[in-house]
């Protein structure tokens, strides 16, 4: 099977087939999200290593509970929770720690590997909801009823979110 | 809608009905000051856009075992995970609520910085090391072992030593004991 452009009704045969004892199935989802959840759990954590630990979590932890998956054409809504959960404890955990401060210089015209470093810089400048609504909606585009559901807060927060987002990231990015 | 900036994030990303986006094409040719907002956001957005996405430093597999694999595999295993580049979950399959995983190190897969064709994966390569790892470990374990049997010696020795010791002065204290009533 493509992995590549994966939908939701793939994503539900797929889930399917693993319920019904094609456990092996479930590295399909894998391959297909792992690079997507990689990199929300990375923009939102920032430390790689960190970030591989929690991917790998989050996909245990959406195997365990497959079963308890209610629709399975959310699948990925779903896992993005999950993503969001081990996030969100990690962060709790690591409260008080202090980040490095963002040089002047990467203000300046920037090559394409300093400017993936400022906008990474940036968002961990973000307060983490606000940083997580914009990883979401920007990299990932995903609609803002969605990411209600996984932050659990309304739509207008959400968005709320975003715009303050945007400006502090227009401030720091220029 | 009056003002675009009311809705900017729908707008920018295309979340509004075709009429509302129509109408806010509209009000931009006429409102500079939206059309500057709405320029601002999508410049951000763009420069936010323009970090790619990055590669994972390894690869999550699931392998699904009929037995269940023994502890003592993780407890070598475990050291070595840190070093490994890529990590692979093993799944019992014993029934799915309650299932044991536990992590396996299989390959080493590093991103090339340029592309490349796809490296070939020396299996019996890795295979080599951790034989040669758990002979390693091996030679120690008996090191440690002599290192604890010589011990053991030691304080055995100083036993019989101190039990020696004491019968000596349990019959010293007797005779003294004798002479005592004696006198």
């Amino acid at each position: 099977m493509k992995l590549s452009g994966l939908r939701p009704v793939d994503d539900r045969k797929i889930i399917d087939r693993v319920l019904n004892g094609d456990t092996e199935a479930f590295n399909l989802l894998v391959r297909q999200w792992e690079k997507p959840i990689y990199n929300f759990i990375l923009r939102l954590i920032g430390d790689r290593d960190e970030a591989m630990d929690l991917c790998q979590e989050s996909f245990m932890k959406a195997y365990r509970e497959l079963e308890t998956l209610k629709d399975r054409d959310r699948f990925s809504s779903w896992l993005y929770r999950i993503a969001h959960n081990a996030c969100y404890s990690r962060l709790r955990k690591d409260q008080g720690k202090t980040f490095v401060e963002l040089e002047p210089e990467t203000r300046a015209t920037r090559s394409s590997v300093e400017s993936r470093l400022a906008v990474e810089k940036a968002l961990q400048y973000l307060p983490e909801d606000q940083r997580e609504v914009v990883v979401l909606k920007v990299f990932h585009s995903l609609k803002f009823e969605e990411i209600a559901a996984i932050q659990g807060a309304p739509v207008s927060t959400v968005k709320s979110r975003l715009y303050m987002g945007f400006e502090k990231l227009r401030s720091l990015l220029g | 809608m009056t003002h675009v900036t009311d809705k900017i994030a729908e707008f920018v990303f295309g979340e509004l009905s075709a009429s509302e986006m129509a109408e806010g094409q509209r009000h931009l040719a006429q409102c500079s000051d939206c059309r500057q907002q709405v320029e601002s956001f999508q410049g951000t957005y763009a420069m936010l856009k323009a970090s790619p996405d990055t590669e994972p430093p390894r690869r999550v597999l699931f392998e699904f075992e009929k037995r269940p694999t023994p502890g003592w595999i993780w407890r070598w295993l475990a050291p070595m995970a840190t070093s490994s580049a890529v990590a692979v979950a093993i799944v019992s399959l014993s029934p799915r609520p309650q299932p044991q995983i536990i992590e396996r190190v299989v390959q080493q897969q590093v991103a090339a910085p340029a592309p490349a064709a796809a490296q070939p994966v020396n299996y019996q390569q890795i295979v080599d090391e951790l034989r040669a790892e758990l002979k390693k470990r091996d030679v120690e374990q008996a090191k440690q072992f002599d290192r604890v049997r010589d011990e053991m010696m030691f304080l055995h020795r100083t036993q019989q030593a101190l039990e020696k010791d004491t019968d000596l002065n349990s019959s010293a204290i007797q005779k003294y004991a004798a002479n005592f009533v004696r006198n």
